[in-house]
């Protein structure tokens, strides 16, 4: 897939698992995605079905670097990251953590979010590494043991390293602003309209000459008195 | 090997209700601590103590009780004997019935086979009954996870049931039946609402006179309005403090200007940086593995142990008279189910709902499975008005909180919980929780009690709190146990995401996920759960939740 920016293919692909989350908390998340690193980006978002994950859909059709399903990429990335809804990337994370991954191409890089309460787990994969793992799998191993085997897997602090945590907006509260702000607009456009035009209907009558009014006048009563315009 | 308990103030009692088959009697005996006689053997009928259990006569009714939270005279009826003396007990006439007390706070285990009731005071008592294999109470593992302890009738082991509040068994016909009671304090109307004083005065009435008696001192306020009320009760008080492993240690800080205000002997008892690697398996095996907390109280308890013979605590006071846990929404709820509802919000904390380690599908099973228990086990009052308050006593101060005092400090020492008290808790029903709220009613109650202690600052005063530090429960030592637990039990691997199953193996993440609450809530469970399955895997046979 070339992308939108003409930058070549993706170089990561972030992929978002919907969960339970509300697409407000999804949507900050897909364009922190879109817009954490220079190199190209891939999202992929697997939705639930319902007016829920059609209301995501809609919001990111016109965006070609936006992928929903299961449809893979072509050509697949070197590199995918899982991330939960309620995280958002820093500007530059992506790179960051991929220059982490090379420099000792390490197979995994698992990322712990934990604040207060709550916690959640991102981690960046190299696909080949995952790939190479997946046929070398010995008996009873599963496979992020076995990548970190062959290539090496690290923890490190999501918070201090990668993400934001999604905080959810008053979105009902700012609608309701925005409303009572357009009708204020409104009312306040309406009221400037009339004074100018009243200020256009003065300056008219200050401009006229009284010559000239007087002609118009005496214009207007001819005109009645030979039966020719309005009383 | 850990030491025995030595049941010197509670005793052990064990026993059978109908049909029972005397091997099984005999095994049952066999596990039983050393000390036990029989109290009462009859056809229907048979108890065995390492104490003695104290018998009542009431016209045609007989019986016995033991371990009576509150003081009294002689009870008149089974139902009685569990309201009011808050025991357990044993009817052996007109009809054999084995009942716990009114608030579920004694341990009564018991297990049905072939149309006999065989019971314990522990879990191990009744596993040997015979060699069929058992099984995983997954709806309690699901209830340890959100509430910190099982609730209904569940425990650990499927085949394993616990007595409820103010429950009982009776064999009839060869058939085993559940009864039941309403305790007098859900009819009560009371008579307005009750002064601090008042209150004060009901819980001094609650801790029995004596020449000489210790209290463990926090820095919070129940355990200094007991000290305060100690002292009017008992000649010579001792307090006693220790470091509860929060990464904060205020309770350090904040004991000992009580200790010195009250005028009582104060001593301190700080446990060292491996206390909880070195204790966690005995405060495990004492508490059944019913609940992961009061690690950190052992070394105090086994202090206390040498040294002291009666001990007063302060269990369920903040839920009592300061809504813990009980917010103004729950508390003004009216409609039932919605009730039951932010209860389970109250007491579950999220433990669940924001779980990250457990595969979605075992999370929302747990969570489903939680949610009814609570719902069965707080079905009998949750319509009362009070009945938020009442589930917070029945479910987690009954089940998770009250272990500390019934199985760390005792059986050893004679534990009194002076709030428990009947006449404390009608008391407690009449105040309104919006005077509850915020401590104000407990503030006048501490004020009333001793104006000078009052005053000296406490660790319900609201400060805010900085980072943890230094928690023994997290040290690098503590979280290697706790994940080799996790990663030796196979059934349990098998309920987490493939990220949190790698994350047991790193030692890097399990520090990730210990510089929080949100990581460590299901790390703990799992270590917990993981050592129970290793404890038992020679008996257990392994099923899906």
């Amino acid at each position: 897939m070339s992308s939108p920016l003409g930058n070549g293919s993706a170089v990561v692909e972030v992929v978002i698992d919907f969960d339970r989350s509300p697409p407000t908390k999804v949507k900050p998340s897909v364009y922190s995605a879109l817009g954490a690193s220079k190199a190209p980006v891939r999202v992929a978002v697997a939705p639930p079905d319902g007016p829920r994950g059609e209301r995501l859909r809609r919001a990111f059709a016109d965006d070609r670097r936006v992928a929903f399903g299961d449809s893979p990429p072509d050509p697949t990335p070197p590199y995918r990251l899982h991330q939960p809804p309620e995280l958002m990337l820093r500007v530059g994370a992506l790179d960051r953590l991929i220059r982490e991954a090379e420099r000792d191409r390490l197979g995994i890089l698992f990322l712990a979010c934990v604040k207060n309460s709550d916690m959640h787990f991102a981690r960046l994969e190299r696909l080949d590494a995952l790939d190479a793992a997946a046929g070398d799998l010995r008996d009873g191993e599963e496979l992020f043991d076995a990548v970190d085997r062959r290539e090496g897997t690290r923890w490190i602090d999501g918070t201090d390293w990668a993400f934001d945590w999604v905080e959810r907006p008053d979105v009902t509260g700012l609608h309701r602003e925005l409303a009572s702000l357009r009708l204020a607009v409104h009312d306040l456009e309406g009221r400037l309209a009339h004074a100018q035009e009243r200020a256009r209907h003065w300056r008219r009558l200050a401009e006229e000459p009284v010559r000239d009014r007087a002609m118009r006048t005496l214009k207007r009563r001819l005109r009645r008195l030979t039966g020719g315009g309005p009383r | 090997m850990n030491e025995p308990i030595d049941y010197r103030a509670r005793p052990y009692c064990c026993g059978a209700l109908g049909p029972a088959d005397p091997e099984r009697i005999r095994r049952l005996l066999a596990d039983a601590p050393e000390g036990l006689s029989a109290a009462f053997e009859g056809p229907g009928a048979v108890l065995y103590t390492t104490g003695a259990a104290e018998t009542w006569e009431a016209g045609p009714r007989r019986g016995l009780h033991w371990s009576p939270l509150a003081p009294g005279s002689g009870p008149t009826a089974w139902q009685d004997a569990a309201e009011r003396r808050l025991a357990a007990g044993l009817q052996t006439e007109p009809v054999p019935l084995l009942h716990t007390d009114a608030l579920g706070l004694n341990d009564v285990y018991y297990r049905e086979l072939d149309g006999a009731v065989y019971f314990a005071s522990r879990i191990g008592g009744l596993l040997g009954l015979d060699d069929a294999p058992l099984h995983i109470g997954w709806d309690a593992w699901a209830a340890t996870l959100a509430f910190h302890a099982p609730a209904a009738d569940d425990t650990p082991f499927r085949e394993v049931k616990r007595l409820r509040a103010a429950g009982a068994l009776v064999v009839d016909d060869g058939r085993v039946a559940s009864e039941s009671f309403e305790p007098a304090w859900l009819a009560d109307a009371g008579d307005g609402e009750p002064s601090p004083g008042e209150v004060a005065a009901a819980v001094a009435e609650a801790i029995p006179a004596a020449p000489e008696g210790a209290v463990t001192l926090s820095g919070g306020w129940d355990s200094r309005l007991l000290g305060i009320l100690a002292k009017q009760r008992i000649d010579q008080v001792r307090a006693w403090t220790t470091s509860g492993d929060d990464g904060h240690d205020r309770d350090m800080r904040y004991a000992g200007p009580v200790a010195e205000a009250l005028g009582v002997k104060h001593r301190t008892l700080v446990p060292g940086p491996d206390a909880w690697v070195e204790e966690h398996a005995a405060v495990r095996d004492r508490m059944e593995f019913q609940t992961g907390l009061h690690t950190w109280m052992m070394p105090l308890a086994r202090n206390l142990h040498r040294h002291e013979r009666t001990l007063v605590d302060g269990l369920a006071g903040d839920v009592m008279f300061k809504s813990s846990l009980v917010g103004g929404k729950l508390a003004d709820e009216t409609d039932g189910a919605r009730r039951e509802y932010l209860l389970w919000k109250a007491l579950e904390q999220r433990r669940l709902r924001t779980d990250r380690m457990l595969l979605p599908a075992v999370r929302d099973r747990f969570a489903e499975a939680a949610r009814s228990r609570l719902g069965e086990a707080v079905a009998p009052f949750i319509g009362h008005r009070a009945g938020a308050m009442l589930g917070v006593l029945h479910v987690r101060t009954a089940r998770a909180v009250a272990a500390s005092g019934r199985w760390l400090l005792g059986p050893e020492l004679d534990v009194r919980f002076p709030f428990a008290h009947p006449e404390v808790l009608r008391l407690a029903i009449r105040v309104p929780t919006a005077e509850k709220l915020g401590g104000v009613f407990y503030r006048r109650m501490l004020y009333a009690a001793d104006p000078d202690v009052a005053a000296l600052p406490s660790t319900n005063d609201g400060a805010r709190l900085g980072a943890r530090r230094g928690r023994r429960q997290t040290s690098p030592e503590s979280l290697r146990t706790v994940a080799s637990y996790v990663r030796a039990a196979e059934p349990l691997m098998a309920l987490l995401t493939p990220t949190a199953r790698r994350a047991v193996k790193d030692p890097d993440a399990l520090a990730l996920l210990a510089s929080g609450m949100g990581g460590m809530r299901t790390l703990s469970w799992a270590g917990l759960f993981g050592h129970w399955l290793e404890r038992h895997q020679d008996r257990l046979t392994i099923d899906e939740p």
